[in-house]
């Protein structure tokens, strides 16, 4: 086996730890896809086990069973039928938590009766006899046809074991947990008869899951002397699940004792005060507020030291390279569009820091079960929590993770509001925006103002969010029939290695993503906005030279005035004098113009491309003058000599980004999660002719 | 023509490329099983 590569499936119930197991397996040699949220997104990693044999891990969306409820579910099924898949498994690893362990058995018994070699790994172990729970290993080894695997993933113990048995999974009994035939003997025989080579189990999923593997295709089986009707197949699931279910009750009667009276009820007291339907409410703002506080405050520090490094460095290659439009380039297009991302890298880490922290306590899921009161009444659904607060990262993620509400009409609603909520994207649009319009002092000597600010920006989407949705429940006529199942885990100290692999990871997305986009546009800006059409722009040293206001200027100011009459008559300027009227009534100039249109693209590009213009001729020999800041803040009207980013600009701008649709990324996915053209054209409309409309009224109120 | 010059045009059409490629040729993933290329049959 050396040499060669396992491969390894993680699948299990969610909140069993499995993502932690994943990290204890794999450490840092992960590669994230794109399925949605911490427990549904596709990581692939790889390890080295005994004997130097590699295995390559998958970490499978979390599901409850095999009969899938939802797309992510599906993705499970799908991989365990298809023998041809890629990534089908020579092993299985389920894991499952001890406290939970007959409900996680369930999908246990289902993967064992797929014949693949599967291995039960009961995680939590630490937890034992805090609640009183012994489990006889050999007894479930022998019952359940397996080897197990006891750990704890919070203590990292038992990893090797789990190891040694994956090595060795080639030994692992494949004998079925339950005989598919009980659940109704006659059909199963016919079944048997039809197709002779096949697994029955298998068959059986097919036939229930409403998909097409092997050789067998559900049009075969239709139409035939066994054919069932839905409500007939549903009696029968119900009924594999009862034998499910009494077969582990047995197995466990002697397989894990639980001593109730060694168990401690701190998880139900914290309960009762964390979904408290007046101090719930209180105590998750609370939360909120010191979040955003925290990434003001805490931030501030790296920011200004990133924004003054850029400006170092651009005004140091200038002096040291050969004058030339390379060196231009590299100075003012390459240099600030990249600070323009690189600046925002502590607070998109403290977000995700934070964010991570509460997943991994468990409090998260309090906060859907106590968020549901609030969502049925908008038109949604308590999981439609997890989206919206997904979407404070991505709003591509976070609409896939819409495909766990089982309710179309809760789904859609949700795929068409998510986009409301916060991103990671327009953090640095707020973050810039904030420190320019609102003053950096304390209110009541605890509130920072420009981190009230943000909060209040973050509550803006999120209320747009539920708003919207209101207004959708209204005018959708799509029937519905709403149930909320929702888990709430143990809750948990944070595991460090896991909250410091989430915020590297997401904190590498955001660089890696958006800073491929910044970079290849911020080329594209710089040579648009050094390049031009017609004389106007070859002649300008001359033209503006001759001109009688330019008698009394310095030379730096003369080559200012130069820069900025060749930069309006460069194809970036014609463009941006092109969209002006459209813009204008908002209070924003050509400049701003050209940034929110390349927004489209990324709308943490705003930035970066403010930078690049506002760079292109500027002095950036001198580095006091070259922080993105401070050439925003000192940006001026050149007809009324008025700051460009006043209050009134600030405020319209800051709406406009809260509450336009400027993703095209989003907007694909949207056209995927719905397959119709219709959903996301309503969301570009809707989102951002809402936000023109906002935004005028905004300016016009406070000019 | 410099050769600063040359490798700005350069830089500038590879940058155009990978936002073109990015946005217009985006690679199509497989579909769900079911489909005649889904590798299931």
């Amino acid at each position: 086996m050396a040499g060669s590569s396992l491969k390894i499936a993680l699948i299990g119930n969610p909140n069993t730890g499995k993502t932690s197991v994943f990290n204890l397996l794999t450490g840092l040699n992960q590669q994230v896809g794109n399925y949605p949220g911490i427990t549904v997104e596709r990581k692939v990693g790889s390890c080295r086990l005994p004997n130097g044999t590699k295995g390559t891990i998958l970490d499978l969306p979390g599901t409850y069973s095999l009969n899938a409820s939802s797309m992510d579910e599906n993705v499970v099924i799908e991989l365990l039928l298809n023998k041809n898949d890629k990534d089908y498994p020579d092993v299985a690893v389920v894991v499952t938590d001890v406290e939970n362990l007959k409900r996680n058995l369930l999908l246990f018994t289902q993967i064992k009766d797929l014949e693949i070699p599967a291995i039960l790994v009961i995680n939590m172990a630490d937890r034992m006899d805090k609640k009183g729970i012994t489990v006889d290993i050999p007894y479930l080894e022998s019952h359940l046809k397996t080897r197990i695997a006891l750990i704890s993933s919070r203590k990292g113990t038992g990893i090797d074991h789990l190891k040694e048995l994956i090595v060795n999974y080639a030994a692992l009994p494949t004998e079925p947990c339950l005989n598919a035939s009980s659940i109704d003997p006659d059909y199963f025989n016919k079944l048997r008869q039809t197709f002779p080579n096949q697994l029955l189990y298998k068959l059986w999923l097919v036939i229930t899951q409403d998909v097409n593997f092997g050789l067998i295709d559900l049009k075969e089986l239709q139409g035939t002397a066994f054919t069932k009707t839905k409500s007939e197949l549903k009696r029968l699931q119900q009924k594999e699940t009862i034998k499910r279910y009494q077969f582990i009750n047995d197995v466990l009667k002697t397989g894990q004792v639980i001593d109730h009276s060694k168990a401690n009820d701190l998880r139900a007291k914290l309960d009762r005060v964390l979904t408290h339907r007046i101090f719930g409410y209180v105590i998750f703002f609370g939360i909120l507020m010191l979040i955003f506080q925290s990434i003001f405050s805490w931030s501030e520090i790296p920011m200004n030291f990133i924004d003054e490094s850029f400006a170092w460095l651009s005004a140091f290659t200038s002096q040291h390279m050969q004058p030339g439009k390379l060196t231009d380039l590299i100075t003012q297009g390459i240099i600030p569009g990249i600070g323009g991302v690189v600046i925002f890298i502590p607070q998109i880490a403290f977000l995700f820091l934070f964010i991570s922290v509460l997943e991994e306590t468990g409090y998260m899921s309090r906060v859907v079960f106590l968020m549901d009161n609030v969502m049925k009444r908008f038109g949604l659904s308590g999981k439609s929590v997890v989206p919206l607060i997904s979407g404070t990262a991505c709003a591509i993620p976070a609409i896939m993770a819409a495909r766990n509400i089982e309710n179309w009409r809760e789904r859609l609603i949700t795929i068409l509001v998510t986009p409301f909520t916060t991103c990671s994207a327009r953090l640095p649009v707020y973050s810039i925006l904030i420190s320019l319009i609102i003053p950096n002092r304390y209110v009541l000597g605890i509130f920072n103002l420009q981190g009230l600010t943000l909060m209040l920006l973050y509550l803006l989407g999120f209320t747009g969010a539920i708003l919207s949705a209101w207004i959708l429940n209204k005018v959708l006529d799509i029937k519905h029939k709403s149930f909320f199942v929702a888990e709430m885990p143990n809750y948990k100290l944070p595991l460090l290695k896991n909250i410091g692999l989430t915020v590297l990871e997401k904190t590498k997305a955001f660089v890696y993503g958006a800073g491929k986009i910044i970079l290849a546009l911020s080329i594209i800006i710089w040579f648009l906005g050094s390049h031009g059409p017609g004389k106007k722009f070859s002649d300008a040293p001359a033209i503006v030279t001759a001109m009688p206001q330019s008698k009394t200027l310095t030379e730096s100011q003369l080559n200012d005035a130069i820069a900025a009459y060749q930069l309006e008559n460069s194809y970036i300027g014609i463009a941006g004098k092109g969209i002006e009227p459209v813009i204008r009534p908002l209070g924003y100039d050509w400049k701003i113009g050209i940034a929110i249109v390349s927004s489209f693209a990324a709308r943490e590009v705003f930035v970066g491309t403010l930078a690049t213009i506002y760079n292109i001729g500027s002095s950036a020999e001198n580095e006091d003058e070259g922080t993105i800041r401070q050439r925003m803040a000192a940006e001026v009207n050149p007809v009324t000599g008025e700051k460009i980013f006043n209050f009134a600009t600030g405020a319209s701008l800051l709406l406009f980004y809260a509450f336009a649709m400027q993703c095209i990324s989003t907007l694909a996915i949207t056209k995927k999660e719905t397959n119709s053209w219709k959903w996301p054209i309503i969301q570009l409309v809707g989102m951002s002719g809402f936000a023109y409309i906002v935004s005028f009224i905004t300016y016009q109120l406070l000019k | 023509m410099d050769i600063q010059q040359i490798i700005v045009y350069l830089l500038v059409a590879a940058a155009t490329a990978f936002l073109v490629k990015k946005y217009f040729f985006k690679k199509k993933k497989a579909g769900n099983c079911g489909g005649d290329d889904c590798g299931c049959h």
